[in-house]
């Protein structure tokens, strides 16, 4: 961690980890659209995008980081939103 | 079109690798690799979830209420009061199930998932699977495990990323060819845990012996 407010976390887009710095004070998106860029998922729309924990439990994107209680070092999960069939 | 093979086994090499990488959270998830062979893996899923059971309790007249519950101030005090209590059912909870995920011609085509039972790795027939979820933002669930699969015939996963959802006639017009480049192995897998052991959480709630209702419960979303 380089200072106070920023953390590292890694985003697992399709199995590869993608570890980006964030900014505590900055919303999770500027985050994801980061590791989006430097993995080259640049094909879709960045809001198509959703952050999950470990748990499956979605992250709101517009919440700064500090304020999801995110530690340094925290595993994302990136996917697509979901588009489904069923009933 | 068919994928040349050397390409497609490739892929599918890199595929099975970055799933392999990921081996800390398939053991926190309960999803255990059981067999690699071109181009099938077959995975096991081990969902560690207790069925909840919501039954109506009657409360005799009088009964002091717990702290904070006070009643409308109309309340005729001798009424008789039902609550609905809700219990946890250990010996009815979800059991382990197989699933071969195909990768032929990937990525060409998308993944695709056939439902086995584990021990004998038999399809397992729609009569007996399981309901798995997707449960949107507003918390409304939609059935993504269905029967009769227009080619297939069989039951199928109904999900975006999944060969079944995109060679479906209903989404013709959503074709695999736009997410190809974002959905391999790990997400299929990733796909199935969500909807097939988190979206697959029921609560049966029995208000009259001819009235009983199954809710299926979204994980908690994080604090905001």
């Amino acid at each position: 961690m380089t200072s106070p407010n920023k953390i590292a976390l890694i985003f697992i887009i399709n199995g590869v980890d993608v570890p980006v710095e964030a900014n505590l004070n900055q919303p999770l998106k500027v985050a994801r659209n980061k590791a989006l860029k430097e993995s080259n998922n640049t094909g879709r729309p960045e809001d198509e995008w959703e952050v999950h924990n470990d748990e499956g439990q979605a992250l709101d994107p517009d919440q700064k980081v500090g304020s999801l209680g995110l530690a340094d070092g925290d595993r994302l999960f990136l996917n697509l939103k979901v588009g489904a069939g069923g009933s | 079109m068919k994928i040349d093979s050397q390409v497609a086994k490739t892929k599918f090499e890199k595929e099975v690798s970055l799933l392999e990488s990921q081996g800390k959270m398939l053991d926190k998830w309960g999803v255990v690799i059981r067999g690699i062979e071109f181009p099938i893996v077959k995975i096991i899923f081990i969902p560690s979830i207790i069925l909840k059971l919501t039954l109506p309790v009657e409360i005799p007249p009088g009964t002091k209420l717990p702290d904070g519950v006070t009643l409308p101030p109309n309340i005729d005090p001798s009424a008789k009061m039902l609550f609905l209590a809700t219990n946890e059912i250990p010996n009815l909870s979800a059991k382990a199930f197989g699933a071969k995920i195909s990768l032929e011609d990937y990525d060409q085509r998308a993944p695709s998932v056939v439902f086995c039972d584990p021990f004998n790795w038999d399809e397992i027939p729609y009569g007996k699977l399981f309901r798995g979820h997707h449960i949107d933002d507003k918390g409304k669930s939609f059935n993504v495990t269905l029967d009769n699969h227009p080619l297939t015939k069989k039951p199928f996963l109904c999900m975006r990323g999944i060969r079944e959802y995109h060679d479906h006639p209903q989404h013709s017009g959503d074709d695999w060819m736009q997410y190809r480049e974002h959905y391999g192995l790990f997400s299929t897998i990733q796909t199935i845990w969500k909807t097939c052991i988190l979206g697959a959480i029921p609560n049966i709630i029995i208000q009259s012996p001819k009235q009983v209702q199954v809710n299926w419960t979204p994980p908690s979303k994080v604090a905001k």
